[in-house]
């Protein structure tokens, strides 16, 4: 079977797909079989529902009231009853059976489909991966007892560089950064005598931005840590402005109230 | 950025939540509480509108979170995404049930559970990305799909609100939903 594209069926098509993925009704027996041939809903859908899963950022945080705790903490030590309402779980999609001849002729279709939505899972599975291996090494770096902490300062941006001296990971957290044009990025360098290690390209919002460093080395092999401005992709050796700069001469050790003020700060604004 | 020091929760991974949990449900409560009570709050709040129903909600989120513990999957997203998802669903419920609306829509959370930021962005930095794509938005085509994914509306439902025709309200969806896809394409990584 071969692709399918009709715009103005995908037209009419994309709008009860949006609706679908805010959580408004089922997809028709039409708008599934539409699906199953036109590659280009499939992807407008997948987007959909990314947009909808990162709408739930856009709801501010709000203090409950104090006792709210304890009436929690209260009601959890009390015998449980059988859950009034489930939490929700991956719902079952209401299996909707067209004609049989229909249903053949999509088969092919959705073998098709269901490989490229496998591997949509296994991307967003493996980014998932690697996004709570950062946040687990950062962890266990700020909770670490022998993380030392140096300054870092350019003409207007201030920063932290979070390490174990004796360790290969390290976290930099940086303020105030310049804005960068389109097709920028900061890039973080480490310095030993003649040698230049890069350490990673990352992008700030409004000014503020942090990186994960993993060294081959321990961090008491280098110097210094800069961070340049280089073009998108990153450089293999630093071209663009420096912004932040420090040596890592002098540790400082942080106090358990600055390890978590440092953790707070970058996992909320 | 906010730098300020003070009293703050213990700095605990998700994984560590979830053993604290297993291990001293008191203790692990309390702890998770005291990580995401202030973001369940906030989005009951914004659901219901109303300081009594958001404790409630909240009181419930996090006593289900607890008994259902079994059912998160570490693989599959962070707790925050998971409480997220029960608080969003159990708050629209509310709002429908208040209207005589057919309660348990279906929603997504399968996906909420996937969703993850870009490296090295993460859900701090994602957060501006998101509400400046907002505010972006004509204002019309924002307020449709608010009112679906805050209020818990259906198309039908926004098409009397608005007093629009449904053909209206349609275009506004795909419009608006179009234009977040594209503002937001390199954060979220679609093609």
């Amino acid at each position: 079977m071969t692709e399918e594209h009709d715009n103005e069926r995908c037209t009419t098509i994309r709008a009860n797909l949006a609706a679908y993925a805010l959580g408004d009704g089922e997809l028709s027996t039409m708008d599934q079989a539409h699906l199953a041939q036109c590659a280009a809903c499939r992807s407008a859908l997948a987007g959909y529902r990314r947009i909808t899963a990162a709408l739930r950022l856009s709801a501010e945080e709000a203090t409950p009231p104090v006792a709210l705790r304890a009436r929690i903490l209260a009601a959890a030590r009390q015998p449980q009853p059988a859950p009034a309402s489930e939490p929700p779980r991956a719902p079952r999609r209401p299996v909707r059976y067209a004609a049989l001849a229909l249903a053949a002729a999509l088969l092919i279709a959705l073998f098709g489909w269901n490989i490229t939505l496998q591997q949509r899972v296994e991307q967003q599975a493996a980014q998932l991966t690697n996004s709570r291996s950062n946040w687990h090494t950062l962890t266990a770096l700020l909770n670490d007892a022998d993380v030392r902490w140096y300054a870092m300062a350019g003409n207007q941006a201030r920063g932290r560089f979070w390490a174990d001296p004796t360790g290969t990971a390290a976290c930099l957290v940086a303020q105030q950064l310049p804005p960068l044009a389109d097709h920028q990025v900061y890039q973080v360098w480490l310095t030993a005598d003649r040698q230049v290690v890069n350490g990673g390209t990352f992008l700030p919002r409004d000014g503020d931005g942090w990186v994960m460093i993993r060294s081959d080395a321990p961090f008491t092999s280098y110097q210094a840590v800069i961070v340049t401005i280089e073009a998108a992709g990153g450089s293999a050796m630093p071209s663009g402005p420096t912004v932040l700069q420090g040596t890592l001469a002098q540790a400082e050790i942080p106090d358990a109230t600055l390890r978590a003020a440092v953790l707070r700060a970058i996992t909320s604004e | 950025m906010e730098w300020a020091t003070g009293e703050t929760p213990p700095v605990l991974s998700d994984e560590a939540l979830v053993a604290a949990l297993r291990d001293d449900p008191p203790r692990g409560l309390a702890l998770l509480y005291d990580r995401y009570g202030r973001m369940v709050f906030g989005v009951a709040l914004r659901i219901v509108g109303e300081h009594g129903a958001a404790e409630e909600i909240t009181q419930d989120v996090f006593l289900s979170c607890w008994q259902h513990l079994d059912r998160y999957e570490t693989r599959r997203g962070s707790l925050a995404t998971w409480l997220f998802s029960i608080a969003h669903h159990r708050a629209i419920d509310e709002l429908r049930s208040r209207r005589g609306s057919e309660t348990r829509r279906s929603a997504p959370f399968d996906d909420l559970q996937l969703a993850v930021p870009h490296e090295p962005f993460d859900e701090a930095l994602l957060r501006g990305e998101i509400r400046r794509a907002l505010a972006e938005l004509p204002p019309a085509q924002r307020e449709v799909i608010e009112l679906i994914y805050w209020n818990g509306l259906t198309r039908r439902e926004v098409s009397a609100h608005l007093e629009l025709p449904l053909g209206t309200v349609h275009t506004r969806i795909r419009l608006g939903m179009d234009k977040l896809r594209a503002l937001l394409a390199r954060i979220l990584g679609d093609e």
